[in-house]
């Protein structure tokens, strides 16, 4: 009966929330576990994917399994449906939480409610809350990314970063994991970031005075999918694809697009659906008292024209809808 | 809409006093003066035939927004879902063209039609809902533009979407006519030129002044403000979702997040350009150098390699220092 009245105004609510059926616990003794899962936000292939790879492994394990995010990606957005969580009493929290201190209250309030808290994507202030965290580095990916571009173009040349907004952890880690890495490159010369406000607009016209200034400009690293957007577009209003190179983060279909056209070389491509299934993993592990993993860190994946296609590949293209 | 000068004995003191009197004046000088500057300090990049045409393309987006936005500031009103509309319209355009399937002419101005419907159709809803439900703009238009992108979140489950068809993105989103005036950049000039028609030279025109100059005098002359109110509003989503087209054409995608601070960009650049928030005087004149001083700011800014949080404080500086002027002047002139 619970399980009903938990699954079913999610339902009603969301149209990504994913109610598994649940099926037959064979590990708990009297009822299945119940794992929500918070997003960071909803609507976004990469919080969508790490669902649909968190719903998967709770069918395999029997647990019953739902997901709500908020309507942007802020403390504002992600407290009230934290707190909704909690009250609902499930046994456990996956959660990609807000970075800093402004879901520290209500994440202490789930733990002190007995419920077992796993991050995934990204880490609250006090780690100490979380039985597990699971997240890729973003600062690694960031230096990957450099490292991609400074192939791309022969390890020469004027590179810069088009970033998102100041002040979010995951952006700004991958901005400074680029530039500690590009540094490295004695041939190439940073011009520094401009921000895009997360608006692709923004991105377009910022992009386009950059190379207004620097004809010879090699390459741009897009923090994330709406600056590859906006940057794809300047690109080929100046006729420069495949000369000005791209390496952007995370995938959408627009920009999947512009990697089979040329305009944007390559993705750095994190695993959600992974982290999903080693969130769950990790979850019933504390559940059940048995040991978890406090750290677990996901590799990226590069993505380019010529192995997009490759089905060892095409499964890390995030989802936006789970199948 | 200046107020003529005081009549002068002499022809040239008249015209030289009205020019003086004039707010726009003073705005298209701050402009000239921004332009001449970036191109004194890097006239290779600033002036170069790359920069100018991204600039306006890039800009065109926003000026066919803000021509919408004026109408509906002369009525002394707001409309703060203009970028939700967009996105709503961009995106049932791109279904239907995806839907219909394939890369004809035909397919793209279905796209047309269906995006300048669903902004019509915004915009009428809430002209509806201000004149005839009493609902204040602010309000209701903040309550469109919640549910007009909610709507669209629902429809795409809050994913980009891509799929525009060449004809459109490769035709006008990065066509130029003579290969030398990007397509979005006519289509804009068009839309900013009839706006500047019907605003000075139609009784419809005349009427959004006078509603907005006052809706009990207009009602007592005889003007049916209610549906005036719903026509204006009606033009404003109208090309909101021309706006969500050309976005189309430009991106070759519908973007669902990247708006969101359109509305606010739009009324900046209407006010900026001498548009009264009390309705009653407005120029479009005025509305394209408001749209184009915080472009031209921003452009010349990143070529000049301004430090990037130093930009916006210097941009946010420069809005409130071109308005204040303008607005000093303005009490000058009514003075004497």
């Amino acid at each position: 009966m619970r399980k009903i009245s938990l699954c079913a105004p999610v339902v009603a609510l969301a149209v990504l929330t994913g109610c598994s059926g649940g099926g037959e616990a064979p590990d708990a003794a009297d009822r299945p576990y119940k794992i929500t899962y918070v997003q960071g936000m909803a609507g976004n292939p990469f919080f969508t994917s790490l669902t649909c790879g968190a719903q998967a492994r709770a069918k395999e394990k029997g647990v019953v399994f739902d997901a709500q995010g908020g309507k942007d990606y802020s403390p504002q957005s992600q407290t009230p449906i934290l707190n909704g969580v909690i009250a609902q009493k499930p046994d456990a929290i996956v959660i990609s939480p807000m970075a800093g201190e402004a879901m520290v209250p209500a994440l202490s309030k789930a733990k002190a409610a007995g419920i077992k808290l796993v991050f995934a994507d990204s880490v609250a202030a006090d780690e100490s809350l979380a039985v597990s965290q699971i997240a890729s580095d973003n600062q690694a990916g960031g230096a990957l990314a450099a490292k991609t571009l400074a192939e791309l173009i022969g390890d020469k040349g004027k590179v810069m970063v088009m970033g998102a907004k100041p002040g979010i952890s995951t952006t700004d880690a991958r901005q400074r994991g680029f530039e500690e890495e590009i540094k490295k490159h004695p041939g190439i010369t940073y011009l520094g970031s401009q921000y895009s406000d997360s608006q692709p607009a923004t991105a377009t016209s910022k992009f386009g005075a950059v190379l207004a200034a620097n004809s010879d400009l090699a390459g741009v690293f897009a923090v994330s999918t709406q600056e590859v957007e906006g940057v794809a577009t300047g690109v080929q209003n100046a006729e420069k694809s495949g000369k000005v190179r791209i390496v952007g983060f995370d995938t959408s279909d627009p920009i999947l697009d512009d990697v089979r056209n040329g305009v944007v070389q390559s993705l750095v491509v994190q695993q959600p659906l992974q982290m999903g299934v080693d969130a769950v993993d990790q979850a019933v592990a504390a559940l059940k008292g048995e040991s978890t993993t406090a750290k677990i860190s996901t590799p990226f994946v590069v993505l380019t024209k010529d192995n997009m296609a490759q089905p060892d590949i095409a499964k890390f293209i995030y989802k936006t809808t789970c199948e | 809409m200046t107020i003529a000068a005081p009549a002068q004995p002499r022809r040239g003191d008249a015209v030289r006093r009205r020019l003086a009197s004039s707010p726009l004046t003073y705005l298209s000088l701050s402009l000239a003066v921004m332009i001449v500057v970036f191109s004194i300090a890097a006239p290779q990049a600033f002036l170069s035939a790359y920069n100018v045409q991204t600039m306006l393309t890039v800009t065109s987006v926003l000026l066919v927004m803000s021509v919408g936005m004026t109408f509906v500031i002369a009525t002394a009103g707001i409309d703060l879902s203009v970028g939700s509309v967009l996105v709503f319209s961009a995106v049932m355009s791109l279904k239907t063209m995806t839907a219909l399937g394939g890369d004809g002419v035909g397919v793209v101005l279905a796209g047309f039609a269906v995006a300048a419907l669903s902004g019509v159709a915004w915009g009428a809803l809430n002209g509806f809902l201000i004149s005839k439900a009493r609902v204040p703009a602010l309000i209701s238009t903040l309550g469109t533009m919640g549910a007009a992108l909610g709507i669209a979140q629902l429809v795409t489950g809050g994913n980009d979407l891509s799929g525009v068809p060449k004809a459109l993105y490769e035709g006008i989103g990065l066509g130029k006519l003579f290969g030398v005036v990007p397509w979005l950049v006519v289509i804009a000039l068009v839309v900013t030129i009839a706006g500047a028609i019907v605003l000075t030279q139609t009784r419809f025109g005349r009427y959004t002044l006078f509603v907005g100059s006052g809706p009990e005098a207009a009602r007592r002359a005889g003007i049916n403000v209610d549906r005036h109110l719903i026509k204006v509003y009606g033009l404003g989503g109208l090309l909101a979702g021309v706006a969500g087209f050309l976005d189309l054409a430009l991106f070759a995608s519908a973007n669902i997040a990247g708006h969101s601070t359109d509305n606010l960009q739009a009324v900046a650049a209407v006010v900026l350009g001498g548009t009264s928030l009390f309705g009653g005087v407005a120029t479009i004149a005025g509305t394209v150098i408001g749209v184009f001083i915080p472009a031209v700011l921003q452009n010349g800014f990143v070529i000049l390699k301004v430090q990037t949080f130093w930009q916006e404080v210097a941009i946010g500086v420069v809005l409130v220092l071109a308005v204040y002027i303008d607005q000093f002047k303005r009490r000058s002139r009514e003075k004497s």
